[in-house]
């Protein structure tokens, strides 16, 4: 039974890292929610990015570096191309969908200690603009990351570059938010819809650009 | 078969003069097929194109044929040829002996004596 | 005899800034082991990544196996099913353990064989007496090992043409040897399968060298069938003496206060009729070493 490319691409260590820090994302954010309150969502945004950032270098480090030539053995092969994007494309999924889980144990505490609708309402508004800024953020610093080859102390600082760029996005968002309570709601609807379109399209650029190194690695003149 | 690397003589040369003894003393029969030139470069340890040329050689004295894609097969040895083959190694051997007697300084006369002293001591029908 | 080959290569051409590669033809002899020998920047590395498709920024025609393109070739899988290829540095991600590699080999390749790759992995001793070991990383490895990963990777697969980039650099004289009999036993597993290397380490290996391919700054100066070299070209040594006689007469030679040393194109070996000399057959390092002088920069 062949496995699949993502599974072969990455190392086991890596995917249960990545899956043991979901997890504790999920039963941390849910935990600090309810004993620290709603606080603890922009620490949620502020360090998952980060992390992930991080884990990124044990399986996909320098993978769009125009320079590096590391996979003549994917070269080799005929399936070598179709064999990278598919491990690129699972994998820029999959750390979405890390992010969005994370936020879910928010999500669920809100729902258990459900108290009344205008503090719920709060905190998925909050969430609809915490989670693209979190994926913008990892997207970003994804980009800088791969196409650089870098050493493990460098990723390092790259991830706190990270922190950075999230935390500007939210005091740039906390700026625009509008006095009146009431076109909150739909401000922050129309930011999300926004958000998510710039978020999508940074996954997209990321795993193109990750593809297009691999590309460019046929030819170096 | 004892294949030296560094005894002067070219490695190919060695291959072939073996199989020609063998041959000639018919340890291969006629239509016999001589190890395929890739198996024999493996286990001789030598490259195939030295094996080949070795063939080559064989081939060229009229000992084997080539079959297309079967390798190569000893031909009918008739006497008349071994014959010749054998003559030929005998006058090899007197060409050599007269050069050692001229480089000794020995005479027509003195070489011939030699030789029929030689004869005499050993037993020819 | 009519010789097939695998690859028919024709105007070859790839230029960089200080050097350019040249090769107006190229053909590999099928059923064969040919080496690939020349100076560092010679550009044995260039041709080696043209010819296995990992290079694809060039001039020029390529035919494999007698009826394939060379844009078939990143169009029909089965021509790179067909080539195995090792090469040198940045050939696995550093991180990948051994046990990765296996799992993707199973997916780059059809005609991969797990079984058969950790019985080369064993059979190379690459993890000592403990045995296959699929969580040992690339990157704890050493570049002997790794070149052995390499074969044991490129031998588990069902393939009719080998083409390795310096194999026996990075391994110990015992491992050459082993190397040079996996050669013999991948020629002999089947009809018309050929093997290409490049190779710094020629006497190590020219018991398996059927065919031998000189590269000197991007062309090649020198290519044939190593005993038709050997005839081609004789060692000619003699007395200090008859230096300048010879001088203009040889291909290349030395000399020091005893004599000289040299190498002859057996059709001029007549003009040096009556000089004090002795004569013998080169072997393929003598006549690629001359050949490359011939050639070089190095003076």
């Amino acid at each position: 039974m062949k496995k699949t490319a993502y599974l072969a691409f990455t190392s086991f260590s890596y995917r249960l890292f990545c899956l043991l820090m979901t997890v504790a994302f999920l039963v941390g954010s849910l935990l600090a929610n309810v004993y620290v309150g709603k606080i603890a969502a922009i620490l949620l945004a502020t360090i998952m990015p980060v992390m992930y950032v991080f884990l990124d270098f044990f399986a996909f480090s320098g993978t769009s570096s125009r320079k590096q030539r590391t996979m003549n053995f994917l070269k080799s092969s005929y399936h070598g191309t179709a064999f990278f994007r598919s491990a690129l494309k699972t994998d820029i999924i999959l750390k979405n969908l890390f992010l969005l889980s994370g936020y879910l144990g928010f999500i669920i505490a809100e729902i258990i200690y459900y108290t009344d609708f205008k503090s719920f309402e709060e905190s998925m508004l909050m969430i609809l603009v915490y989670l693209p800024i979190t994926q913008i953020t990892t997207m970003l610093t994804l980009f800088i990351s791969r196409r650089l080859s870098l050493t493990l102390l460098a990723q390092v600082s790259v991830c706190y570059l990270c922190s950075m760029v999230s935390t500007l996005l939210f005091v740039i968002y906390s700026f625009l938010l509008p006095e009146e309570m009431n076109s909150v709601a739909t401000f922050v609807i129309i930011t999300f819809v926004v958000l998510e379109i710039i978020a999508i399209t940074l996954a997209v650029v990321v795993y193109k650009d990750c593809a297009k190194g691999y590309d460019s690695s046929f030819a170096d003149t | 078969m004892k294949i030296s690397q560094n005894n002067g003589i070219p490695i190919y040369k060695q291959i072939s003069d073996a199989f020609r003894s063998d041959i000639l003393a018919g340890k291969y029969k006629q239509g016999e097929y001589l190890p395929s030139i890739r198996e024999l470069a493996r286990d001789l340890r030598i490259s195939v194109i030295t094996t080949m040329k070795a063939y080559e050689q064989l081939e060229a004295e009229g000992l084997v044929t080539a079959s297309q894609g079967k390798g190569f097969y000893v031909n009918a040895q008739d006497s008349e040829m071994l014959k010749e083959q054998h003559l030929r190694k005998v006058e090899d051997a007197l060409v050599s002996a007269i050069e050692a007697a001229k480089i000794a300084g020995m005479s027509e006369a003195e070489l011939i004596d030699t030789l029929k002293t030689l004869i005499s001591m050993s037993i020819l029908p | 005899m009519d010789q097939s080959y695998v690859i028919n290569a024709t105007n070859i051409k790839k230029h960089f800034k200080n050097f350019t590669l040249d090769v107006p033809e190229f053909k590999l002899p099928q059923g064969f082991a040919t080496a690939l020998i020349g100076e560092n920047g010679a550009g044995k590395t260039t041709l080696l990544n043209i010819l296995t498709g990992i290079r694809l920024d060039y001039e020029g025609q390529i035919r494999y196996f007698d009826k394939y393109s060379e844009a078939d070739l990143n169009n029909i899988p089965d021509v790179k099913e067909r080539i195995g290829y090792t090469g040198t540095d940045n050939y696995y991600l550093p991180h990948w353990t051994v046990g990765q590699i296996e799992d993707i080999s199973s997916i780059l390749f059809d005609r991969f064989h797990p079984d058969k790759f950790r019985k080369y992995c064993n059979d190379l001793a690459m993890f000592g007496p403990a045995g296959f070991d699929k969580s040992k990383k690339v990157n704890a490895l050493s570049d002997g090992t790794k070149t052995k990963l390499m074969l044991a990777n490129v031998l588990a697969r069902d393939t009719d043409l080998l083409i390795m980039d310096e194999p026996a650099s990075p391994l110990d004289p015992l491992m050459r040897d082993k190397l040079c009999e996996l050669i013999r036993d991948y020629i002999n597993s089947g009809e018309n399968k050929t093997v290409f290397f490049s190779t710094h380490n020629i006497s190590d290996m020219e018991s398996v060298t059927d065919y031998a391919i000189i590269m000197e700054q991007g062309k090649i100066v020198e290519q044939g069938f190593v005993e038709d070299l050997k005839e081609k070209y004789i060692v000619v040594k003699g007395e200090k003496e008859d230096i300048e006689k010879v001088r203009p007469i040889l291909y290349t030679m030395s000399q020091s206060n005893y004599g000289f040393e040299g190498i002859c194109l057996s059709k001029d070996l007549d003009k040096l009729a009556g000089l004090d000399i002795v004569t013998e057959t080169p072997s393929l390092f003598k006549i690629s070493v001359n050949v490359m002088k011939k050639n070089s920069l190095i003076r």
